[in-house]
């Protein structure tokens, strides 16, 4: 059986137009919807990297809140047990100070070494540790040491009290190094501390940015 | 009265025809993409919206508490007091009994060696220089720290840690005339020297 085949239409000058016509429209609304499209494609674009950003802001920000939500709840309770340290808040203070404090430090040699019996000659800090701490502020995260060093005279079971003294300090205080030397018949000890102190604690909050 | 419709060109008539069904599948396909592209846009708009909404608030009520927080006068003090205390503990707990570390040398040590200095690491490792009248007397302090606790000293087993290990001996030098001998000796103290216990 043979294949039925269209006649052809005879292309006439209207013909022709009306085709042209028709092709013209089509690709002006092809063109319209592409450029739809395209500028649906482009918001959308931004859309999407917005909803991510915001979905990362949301899962911290809820984070954050929860934390303070919780750190609210624990607030009147932290504040109840410091007062009822009465006099241990200052003992606190003292044992770790927010600065070295040198002073204190030399006062606290001075009583360890006359408790001890011993003669104290000299207390200077450690050039290193005192040109960083002017310099640099504590970290409230941990302790920084604070390097010194005393000389004392003694005899050896008065420079072993000495020692015991050291580790009985409320100040905590650890020998770093102690060099010994006698001459007639007494033993010069000079020792090496550290000694710590600490920033306030940060109490702001914290913030971050999110890529 | 009747009037009958001829169609004399079905060919043209065909052809127009045509040419209104692709004006027609054109135009519903535009505006069937253009539908879906601009609802893709809505619903990323809603959901942008949304989370702005919500961030919002949120950062309202983060404000609130931030306001709370801060209304507490004494709490700068009693945070700081509350994180001193914990590294207080820490440092006690870590701080090594140098004391301790004497009277062991005290109880140990063979007349006649003395120490120059002691220097002591954050890790307990001890470096002492120290001086004796002869070599003998310096392999007998080694050989007696070895043994401390485990077979010399009060309430020494055989079962006990050794108060020092990891014991080295270096740089022995006889200096001559009656300078005696010198030594560098490294050792790292045992818990129980280092908390004193």
């Amino acid at each position: 059986m043979a294949n039925k085949k269209a006649p052809e239409v005879p292309k006439t000058a209207a013909v022709i137009k009306r085709e042209a016509s028709a092709n013209n429209y089509i690709a002006l609304v092809s063109a319209m919807a592409l450029v739809i499209v395209l500028v649906s494609g482009f918001i959308a674009k931004g859309l999407v990297n917005s909803i991510i950003l915001n979905s990362q802001l949301i899962l911290k920000q809820n984070q954050a809140k929860a934390d303070l939500d919780k750190k609210l709840q624990d607030i009147p309770t932290l504040i109840s047990n410091y007062k009822s340290l009465g006099d241990k808040q200052k003992l606190i203070i003292h044992a770790l100070p927010t600065t070295p404090d040198f002073p204190q430090l030399v006062s606290i040699t001075q009583a360890m070494s006359s408790n001890a019996g011993t003669q104290l000659k000299s207390v200077s800090p450690s050039v290193a540790t005192a040109e960083a701490a002017s310099g640099a502020p504590a970290s409230s995260s941990g302790p920084s040491p604070f390097l010194y060093s005393a000389e004392i005279n003694g005899s050896y079971s008065q420079i072993v009290q000495f020692f015991k003294n050291i580790e009985l300090s409320a100040r905590p205080m650890r020998v770093v190094s102690s060099d010994f030397s006698s001459a007639d018949g007494v033993l010069k000890v000079t020792v090496v501390l550290s000694s710590y102190y600490q920033d306030k604690a940060k109490i702001d909050d914290e913030t971050g940015t999110i890529k | 009265m009747s009037a009958a419709r001829l169609n004399l060109a079905p060919e043209v008539y065909q052809s127009s025809q045509r040419e209104k069904r692709r004006r027609k599948i054109a135009r519903a396909t535009a505006i069937a993409v253009s539908v879906i592209a601009l609802a893709i846009v809505g619903v990323g708009l809603v959901i942008a919206g949304g989370q702005k909404l919500y961030l919002d608030r949120v950062n309202g009520q983060i404000k609130d508490s931030q306001t709370k927080v801060k209304s507490y006068t004494d709490l700068q003090d009693a945070a700081t007091a509350q994180q001193h205390l914990k590294t207080l503990n820490d440092l006690t707990q870590s701080k090594a009994r140098f004391s301790k570390f004497f009277e062991v040398l005290q109880e140990f040590a063979p007349q006649g060696v003395a120490a120059t200095k002691i220097t002591i690491s954050e890790s307990n490792a001890i470096e002492m220089t120290g001086s004796a009248k002869s070599y003998d007397l310096v392999t007998k302090l080694v050989k007696a720290l070895e043994a401390s606790n485990t077979k010399i000293g009060k309430n020494s087993a055989a079962t006990n840690q050794p108060f020092f290990s990891s014991i080295q001996l270096s740089d022995v030098t006889d200096n001559g005339g009656n300078q005696g001998i010198s030594f560098k000796l490294t050792t790292l103290m045992s818990s129980e020297v280092v908390s004193g216990k």
